[in-house]
């Protein structure tokens, strides 16, 4: 009767045991259901549905936990609440899982700081044990595990694509001589973009080379790994994850690079930052650091010249929730802008308490959704409108991708750019330099 | 009949009481001591707090509810005045248990003077108490807070009502003389068996109080002794 299961959530009941330990049972226990938590997330104010509240959220696995493995749950199942995981309650989770963005801006709310974000990836794990990770997003994770990028771009095409950005360069700089260095062994800082970026959005990876040629740092990108994004991280397959961490970490070695400089994306930050050397289960030989951290750096050391009168409008910031909350970068971007922009204003609330685009989490890669995406994006877009902001710069393909859906669905009468892009145009390149 | 009722809720059942409310919160801490940290990092954001820092942010949360403060600001007057009271008259309950006369003498207060002040303290928190446990009972029965509601919780804030109600009765109602009421916890203390107090609000209340004890470490009440590493666990 108890273990009365089909065989597609059998596997999921087993690792429930294993997967709900640690924090989470202290967090199960105290949760005391009040509701502090809904205000914060940007799902439940944008949407309304009360399946987004984050205690929500780790109330339904609880319940499920319950079921089968405690003595209370098994006998009394309405006792105590427990749930059976049969098709419909598998439904729910995959939604309540894969519509949370993982952006952990309740966990400052919640009066206990319990963090829901871990709890919704054990939600994630469970369910891609059973096979149910929303296609969309399963698709994008696969042909990065097999493809070694989001959208399958070949090597050629790579370097078609490279010697584009190159010739941009070039031109940017006015020096034939200007090159994006590929495969330089020894170079002390290896960048990796995201496919976005190589397909719709090559002025970071432009800008990118135009502020490393600058200030004349030794640099390269890979001809093998050009996609710096984790999905394995998204869809909840821990293989996968530590598969696509261990690939960048073997190319810096492969390289012998000591910085690993990964592009504007937030998750990716994180991923290699805070995640790696867990997963790898040994500690990184290099360094992880954000395109917008190493700027900040060249901006500090006075190695960038930069003319804030570049950009005279009116620019906000949006802080990714992986770059500020959940990753430490919250000064950075701001010297970068400061020095960048004349007007630059900042959103209330920024910083560790940004509200989430509402697209994180790899929910970007679900079509189906897609109104759920919009409607989560509310309030960021009323803080864009509120800041009187006409450009808004971000420093994520991601947060990118939505803040122009924001834009068009929301009516903002805003532009959307990266940091990165914001200092390249502000560069005053010396004359005179060898 | 009634004798008898309050001879067990008075001689019989404190001792289980004290016995499931002492060992359900070992049994607590033992389990949550006992729990691995997670391997991911959950300090948001991510920098690193000495000690000293730590301790001083978890105190500070604690003693302001900055967190609620944040959140919603009529809940925190709500939230932050029902937890004062709770600790002004579980203060205040001491005085059943001892008189402090070198306190008073300190103060330079008279017998009148600490029953004044016992009076006011113990009203004034009484009241806010049960007001508070009102508030947080409409909240609860509003959206959203009520799809996140289980019995539970509609249990214990009906449970510290009807606790909140007995003892504001013997405050406001009643006129008690505390001697015949400490002499029996004082009896009670030496395990000494005693005669029950002749009062069946009293007897009501202590038996409300001891139900509420008893299902205190199972309850979400363990956030009183559970919060404090939750919230270490996202700041170091």
């Amino acid at each position: 009767m108890v273990h009365e299961v089909d065989t597609e959530t059998r596997d999921v009941v087993e690792s429930l045991r294993e997967k709900v330990k640690g924090p989470i049972e202290a967090w199960f226990d105290i949760c005391a259901h009040c509701g502090l938590c809904a205000d914060s997330c940007h799902a439940y104010v944008g949407t309304g549905d009360v399946e987004q509240i984050p205690s929500a959220r780790a109330q339904q696995l609880e319940r499920v936990y319950k079921r089968y493995h405690t003595k209370l749950g098994q006998l009394a199942p309405w006792l105590v609440g427990a749930e059976e995981l049969d098709g419909e309650v598998l439904d729910r989770l995959q939604k309540m899982a894969y519509q949370c963005t993982l952006c952990r801006r309740c966990t400052l709310y919640c009066p206990f700081g319990i963090d829901n974000a871990s709890m919704v990836g054990v939600i994630r794990a469970l369910l891609a044990e059973a096979g149910r990770v929303p296609a969309g997003l399963q698709e994008h994770t696969d042909t990065a595990y097999e493809k070694g990028n989001t959208l399958g771009i070949s090597e050629d095409e790579f370097l078609h694509r490279v010697e584009w950005f190159e010739e941009e360069l070039q031109d940017a700089v006015d020096d034939d001589e200007a090159t994006i260095p590929l495969d330089k062994e020894g170079a002390r800082v290896l960048f990796v973009p995201t496919p976005v970026q190589i397909m719709r959005f090559p002025t970071v990876i432009i800008s990118a080379a135009k502020i490393f040629y600058a200030v004349g740092e030794d640099w390269t990108m890979s001809t093998k790994r050009f996609d710096s994004t984790n999905f394995g991280l998204f869809s909840g397959e821990a293989e996968k994850r530590r598969v696509m961490a261990e690939r960048l970490v073997d190319e810096m070695e492969r390289l012998g690079a000591q910085v690993l400089a990964l592009t504007e994306c937030g998750h990716s930050y994180w991923a290699m930052k805070y995640g790696a050397e867990i997963w790898l289960g040994t500690p990184l030989a290099f360094s992880v650091e954000n395109i917008v951290e190493m700027i900040a750096e060249y901006v500090s050391q006075g190695r960038l010249k930069l003319d804030p009168s570049a950009n005279t409008d009116v620019v906000t910031y949006h802080d990714p929730c992986n770059l500020s909350r959940k990753g430490g970068l919250l000064e950075e971007p701001r010297i970068c802008l400061e020095a960048t922009t004349q007007n630059f204003v900042e959103m209330t609330p920024s910083g560790e308490q940004t509200w989430c685009c509402g697209a994180g989490g790899g929910v970007i890669a679900i079509p189906e959704y897609d109104q759920v995406r919009l409607a989560s994006g509310m309030p960021k877009a009323d803080q864009i409108r509120e800041s009187g902001a006409q450009v808004v710069a971000t420093a994520c393909d991601n947060c990118k991708l939505q803040l122009l859906d924001l834009a068009e669905h929301y009516d903002l009468d805003v532009s959307v750019v990266g940091v990165v892009d914001l200092v390249a145009d502000a560069l005053i390149l010396d004359e005179d330099r060898d | 009949m009634s004798y008898w009722f309050s001879w067990v809720v008075s001689n019989v059942l404190p001792f289980i009481t004290a016995a499931v409310f002492f060992g359900g919160l070992a049994y607590r801490v033992v389990r949550w001591r006992r729990i691995p940290r997670a391997s991911v990092s959950l300090v948001v954001p991510p920098g690193s707090r000495s000690v000293g820092q730590t301790l001083r942010e978890i105190v500070t949360e604690v003693v302001t509810f900055r967190r609620v403060f944040k959140g919603s600001k009529v809940l925190w007057v709500v939230s932050w005045l029902f937890h004062l009271s709770i600790f002004v008259f579980v203060l205040g309950h001491l005085r059943l248990f001892m008189e402090p006369m070198w306190l008073w003498n300190l103060l330079g207060l008279t017998p009148e003077q600490v029953d004044l002040l016992a009076f006011a303290g113990g009203g004034a928190s009484g009241t806010v108490f049960m007001l508070g446990l009102m508030a947080l009972l409409v909240r609860r029965l509003m959206m959203p807070v009520r799809s996140l509601s289980v019995p539970g919780d509609y249990y214990l804030l009906l449970l510290l009502l009807a606790i909140a109600i007995s003892g504001n009765y013997m405050r406001f109602l009643m006129h008690i003389d505390l001697e015949p009421y400490r002499a029996f916890f004082s009896n009670l203390f030496h395990l000494r068996l005693g005669v029950p107090v002749e009062n069946m609000i009293f007897v009501s209340h202590f038996l409300l109080v001891q139900v509420f004890l008893i299902y205190f470490p199972f309850s979400k009440l363990v956030h009183v002794i559970g919060s404090g590493l939750t919230l270490k666990w996202t700041l170091r």
